[in-house]
């Protein structure tokens, strides 16, 4: 009774410490690693950039080869370009809007199973691609490390297009279909909710 | 008894000091310095990894020598020719934004231009890999290091690519290193831009 008394009363000083501890600060999140994290979570956090990424890669798979590589080599070096821009500080009208307005617009060509010409969807994503690189150039923070920055943010959107590609390869089945349609209304939704404001 | 013998083992393993079995020989520092010096910085880096993504594409076209022949040559014309503290970053990351957009967008194709750009690749590389002042000994032994790295790292890029696609020959693993040398193509250009880009 009394070691349970002892063993309780250990367990419970634990929890407050672990709930009073603060957190270990060892990385400043500068340098190579700070940085990288940075530039990963830059377009994996933010919602509209996650949309569009993802339709990126289910209307390539929707699509078909080539389509389905020729697009997500093309969005990163475009997207590339964005960036130059950005950190040129050259302005860019309208790249909330445009960045929403991809979402809007991948999202529908999705919904409405599109299948347009390769190079009318290599333009029309690569015309998206400028607004989102132009946001990641013109955003990158000054005490990241930017080699490292760059590469975060270019590998991570190149996931987001796999996790589309992945979800967009159930075509196959007439339940994937709907799935990735389905997809691309919601995608379409939330770029009109980034547009409008509401999200 | 078994408790002792632990405690006299855990006793000496703390004690214990460094084997130092190999005594540093005289300038082999030099040459693991210079072998992976064209790692050290990212404009050397990305230039050396997309041209070699992009002389990899013409190893199943046959093409391979005459690629990675004018990367060699430049590459040692450029540290024979050249002197210590040029700065070619800024082209070293255009050269790299060029062999990676090219090793995407056309693989195994246009061998003259990609023999060019390898070629452009090796001489900003041997510029870059010329060691500052110091004993002549010393800056050959490193310079040799920088000739054995590059050429280990290039090589090992083209074979191991090579490799890979021959052991898993299905379509998406060439599509795979598409998008890498997209990806690589991005951010080569992303730091062209940040190196002649003025001070925020």
């Amino acid at each position: 009774m009394k070691a349970d008394l002892r063993f309780g009363t250990a367990v419970l000083a634990a929890l407050v410490f672990s709930v009073l501890a603060g957190p270990a600060l060892a990385h400043t999140g500068e340098g190579y690693g700070g940085g990288f994290l940075a530039g990963f979570w830059h377009p994996v956090l933010g919602w509209d950039h996650v949309a569009a990424m993802v339709a990126v890669g289910l209307w390539g798979a929707f699509l078909g080869a080539p389509a389905i590589w020729i697009l997500p080599v093309v969005f990163p070096m475009v997207m590339a370009f964005g960036a130059v821009i950005g950190i040129l500080g050259i302005p860019l009208p309208m790249v909330e809007p445009g960045i929403a307005m991809s979402a809007v617009v991948l999202g529908l060509m999705i919904l409405f199973a599109v299948r347009a010409p390769i190079w009318v969807a290599a333009v029309l994503v690569g015309v998206f691609a400028i607004f989102h690189g132009y946001a990641h150039g013109a955003e990158l923070p000054s005490t990241a490390n930017a080699f490292a920055f760059a590469v975060g943010f270019v590998v991570a959107t190149g996931l987001l297009h796999l996790c589309g590609i992945a979800l967009g390869l159930t075509v196959k089945w007439p339940a994937g279909r709907v799935a990735v349609r389905g997809a691309g209304a919601v995608i379409s939704l939330a770029g009109l909710a980034f547009l409008t404001g509401m999200a | 008894m078994t408790r002792a013998a632990l405690a006299a083992g855990l006793a000496l393993s703390v004690l214990a000091t460094p084997a130092l079995a190999h005594g540093a020989s005289s300038g082999v520092q030099g040459l693991f310095a210079g072998a992976v010096h064209s790692l050290t910085t990212p404009a050397q880096a990305l230039c050396l990894i997309s041209a070699g993504f992009l002389a990899a594409g013409h190893l199943r076209t046959g093409k391979f020598e005459r690629v990675i022949g004018p990367f060699f040559l430049a590459f040692l014309a450029g540290m024979a020719f050249s002197q210590a503290g040029v700065e070619v970053d800024v082209t070293l990351f255009t050269v790299a934004t060029l062999s990676a957009a090219t090793a995407a967008l056309f693989p195994g194709r246009a061998p003259v231009f990609a023999a060019v750009l390898c070629g452009a690749a090796g001489l900003l590389l041997g510029i870059a890999s010329i060691p500052d002042d110091g004993a002549r000994a010393a800056r050959i032994v490193t310079m040799a290091g920088s000739v054995l790295g590059v050429a280990v790292i290039m090589l090992y890029i083209a074979g191991v690519t090579d490799a890979i696609q021959e052991r898993f020959p299905a379509p998406w693993i060439g599509i795979g290193f598409r998008v890498i040398a997209a990806w690589l193509a991005a951010i080569s250009l992303v730091m062209l831009a940040l190196a002649v880009a003025p001070p925020r």
